[in-house]
């Protein structure tokens, strides 16, 4: 008893709701439901959005909270000691150790994304990115520079900065979870989400605002929000509005299980809930499409939309966004504010999904929250350098699909099985309106029961047959080339349709772009080491580059050349976009020398370290709770023993 | 903007602010009610008996 008293509890009723809600909305809100809309159906989209809301999304709220409350009422503020409550089998506390590991996992990407955000703030504010007469400032180069994506330097001559934002995010979050969950999670919640709100004001009004570019704010909305019903007829709409529903409510990473777990016995979970899907929604919808998507419009105009809309949340945020912000007056200003929005809304889930991890070493092995949280903030610190070294072999994703994505599925539906069938619906629904301010309908006793869990093991497998459709669990070498001297340029380099190759002499090179791309990636896996190449060239008054030599690997030679090269950028239609003022000049930017850099990765070895990694974090996860629980148990027995007397009764197991 | 476009947003968004209204309704007329007294009771038995070890 007197360690249930020492927990910590909320200070206050809208605390707690605005944390749960810091928790739930993220940077998924305001970038990727902007983009899944506009790629699967537009305002139809939202047909399947709100039937996945209501058939997993907020039945797993629910079963969320009182999970969470319930266990808190025994002390446990992790999954491992809920689910040892819920279920008297020693498999549960097993099962419920990785609503600890993938928590862990997640943060270690998640807070590297979330210091971009800071970074590019940082920037904003200094101005950082914007183009000046000797330097222009591409920003899609700029970004890969900053993350360490590319070996060109022409914006950043390492990836130090992206390291130094990285450090200060992980110490911020460590510094929230260690003042605790009244004074840190809560006190952050009450100062973030309404600036949060106010920052998305500031933005839809800015946007709203600034008359006309080549499209018009409408355009963007008339893209997201006109139905294609058509689509609906397509599964993969219907399974990516059910992820975005997973992802954008936060469920499958305990943390709202450990928020609940600071609950009285008779504090209300059910209307909490549902107040954090109202709270979650309000920003995904309303600000999630009227920011993003409409200034690209605007920017960028109409028939460019969809493209940008398909280039990802990551491009859309930190190079579309950037670039329609620094077109306008005032990007110290509300590019601050904009990348702010993000950071906060990405520091808000972070804390709240680190929090399970600390709730498991607080709660479970006893130690007092300093000592937890030097022990999170050592691990986070340790796990996210691999992220930031490896970042350019895909390790950022691969964490993301496994324990970002699949990891959360099987744990979300590992949690309403045992909700629904093992710890009984009965009992589980009576759990939920203990001191209930609304009564949930009936009706979800069947949905919690039957289609909850049975959504969640469809999604799961559709991910991973999609998965290994795509190739995607064997990890192949990545290539790609950039512009080394980009900076100098103040048109852009971009892809588009095939431009017209030499014809090949008979007999001659004839490989297709793809077949050019395998052939580099075939070089690289049979020396098992990362390929370099670099060509002079020039550009061709069509925009297109004229190789004029190409120096690389001795491998890499073997199967390309400066004509090969040059055959294969054209196929891939890489080519030159004068700006304005080089489009009026007598010479253009035709005959300019450009540098160029073949880079080749080889991945494998990153990605199977990363695997291994993951896999060492949730074995670790597994052999520190069984020796707590081990000594926990023999302490038990030996006070028992001690109680019954020196002539040694019979010990229970 | 076409008509069916600016119906979809309006409805969606409508629902959103409707939700958003409601909970903030329901916490305010709950609100009116006197507050649960504090939980002074241990906490219950595990159910169906000790945690498995």
């Amino acid at each position: 008893m007197a360690e249930l008293e020492q927990r910590e509890s909320w200070g206050s009723r809208w605390g707690l709701i605005l944390a749960a809600a810091g928790n739930a909305v993220g940077i998924g809100n305001l970038l990727r439901f902007p983009a899944q809309a506009a790629q699967n159906g537009g305002g139809a989209f939202m047909i399947p959005y709100v039937v996945s809301l209501l058939l997993f999304g907020l039945p797993m709220m629910w079963i969320a909270w009182t999970i969470g409350r319930f266990g808190g009422r025994f002390g446990h503020g992790s999954t491992p000691g809920m689910f040892d409550r819920m279920w008297r089998h020693p498999a549960a506390k097993y099962l419920g150790v990785i609503g600890i590991a993938l928590p862990l996992l997640f943060c270690l990407y998640y807070t590297y994304i979330e210091s971009w955000c800071l970074g590019y703030a940082w920037f904003s504010l200094s101005g950082d990115y914007l183009s000046t007469a000797g330097r222009a400032v591409h920003l899609r180069t700029y970004l890969d520079e900053f993350l360490g994506n590319t070996t060109t330097t022409s914006y950043f001559p390492g990836f130090n900065a992206a390291i130094t934002f990285a450090v200060i995010t992980v110490l911020l979050n460590v510094w929230i979870l260690y003042r605790g969950v009244a004074k840190g999670i809560e006190l952050l919640a009450k100062i973030a989400m309404p600036a949060l709100f106010l920052f998305c004001l500031v933005l839809v009004v800015r946007m709203f605002t600034l008359g006309e570019g080549r499209g018009s704010i409408w355009d963007g909305l008339q893209f997201l929000w006109t139905p294609d019903f058509g689509m609906l007829s397509t599964p993969k709409v219907w399974v990516a509005a059910a992820g975005q529903i997973f992802f954008t409510l936060s469920v499958g990473f305990g943390s709202l299980e450990c928020y609940a777990s600071y609950l009285r016995d008779n504090d209300d979970v059910a209307l909490s809930g549902l107040t954090t899907v109202a709270a979650n929604e309000f920003v995904e919808v309303i600000f999630g499409s009227l920011i993003a998507i409409p200034a690209c419009a605007l920017f960028f105009g109409a028939d460019q939309v969809p493209e940008i809309a398909a280039s990802g949340s990551f491009s859309i945020g930190m190079v579309a966004m950037p670039e329609v912000l620094r077109s306008f007056p005032g990007l110290e200003f509300f590019g601050t504010i904009w990348f702010l929005l993000l950071f906060f809304a990405a520091f808000t889930s972070s804390v709240g999904v680190a929090q399970p991890v600390m709730a498991f070493f607080e709660d479970e092995a006893k130690l007092p929250r300093p000592a937890a949280a030097m022990i999170v903030g050592l691990m986070w610190i340790l796990g996210t350098i691999p992220i930031l070294f490896f970042y350019r072999y895909g390790a950022l994703d691969e964490l993301d699909f496994w324990a970002g994505t699949l990891g959360l599925v099987v744990f979300a539906l590992i949690e309403s099985v045992l909700f629904a069938w093992i710890f009984g619906l009965r009992r589980g629904w009576d759990e939920l309106h203990l001191g209930a301010l609304i009564r949930v309908p009936r009706v979800f006793r069947l949905v919690m029961k039957y289609v909850t869990p049975a959504l969640l093991a469809v999604i799961f497998c559709w991910w991973f047959v999609d998965a290994i459709a795509q190739d995607l669990l064997v990890p192949r070498p990545r290539v790609s080339y950039a512009v080394a001297d980009v900076a100098s340029f103040r048109g852009h380099f971009a892809r588009g349709p095939a431009l017209a190759p030499a014809e090949p002499a008979p007999g001659g090179d004839a490989r297709s772009a793809d077949q050019y791309r395998t052939a580099v990636a075939a070089q690289v896996e049979a020396v098992e080491h990362d390929l370099f190449g670099w060509a002079e060239a020039e550009i061709a008054a069509d925009g297109r580059l004229r190789i004029r030599s190409f120096s690389a690997d001795p491998t890499l030679l073997q199967v390309l050349d400066a004509a090969a090269l040059e055959r294969w950028l054209a196929l891939e239609g890489f080519h030159y976009e004068p700006s304005d003022a080089e489009r009026q000049a007598p010479a253009g930017a035709a005959s300019r020398p450009v540098r160029l850099q073949l880079e080749a990765w080889n991945r494998a070895p990153y990605i199977w370290l990363v695997r291994i990694v993951m896999l060492g974090v949730i074995f670790a996860f597994l052999i520190i709770p069984h020796a707590i629980w081990k000594r926990r148990a023999r302490l038990r027995r030996e006070e028992i023993g001690a109680a019954a007397g020196p002539a040694g009764a019979e010990v229970p197991s | 903007m076409s008509g069916v476009a600016i119906a979809f947003m309006l409805l969606t968004m409508g629902g959103v602010l409707a939700l958003n209204a409601l909970c903030i309704g329901l916490w305010l007329r709950r609100g009116k009610a006197p507050p649960a007294p504090p939980d002074s009771t241990p906490p219950a038995a595990p159910p169906g008996g000790p945690p498995a070890s």
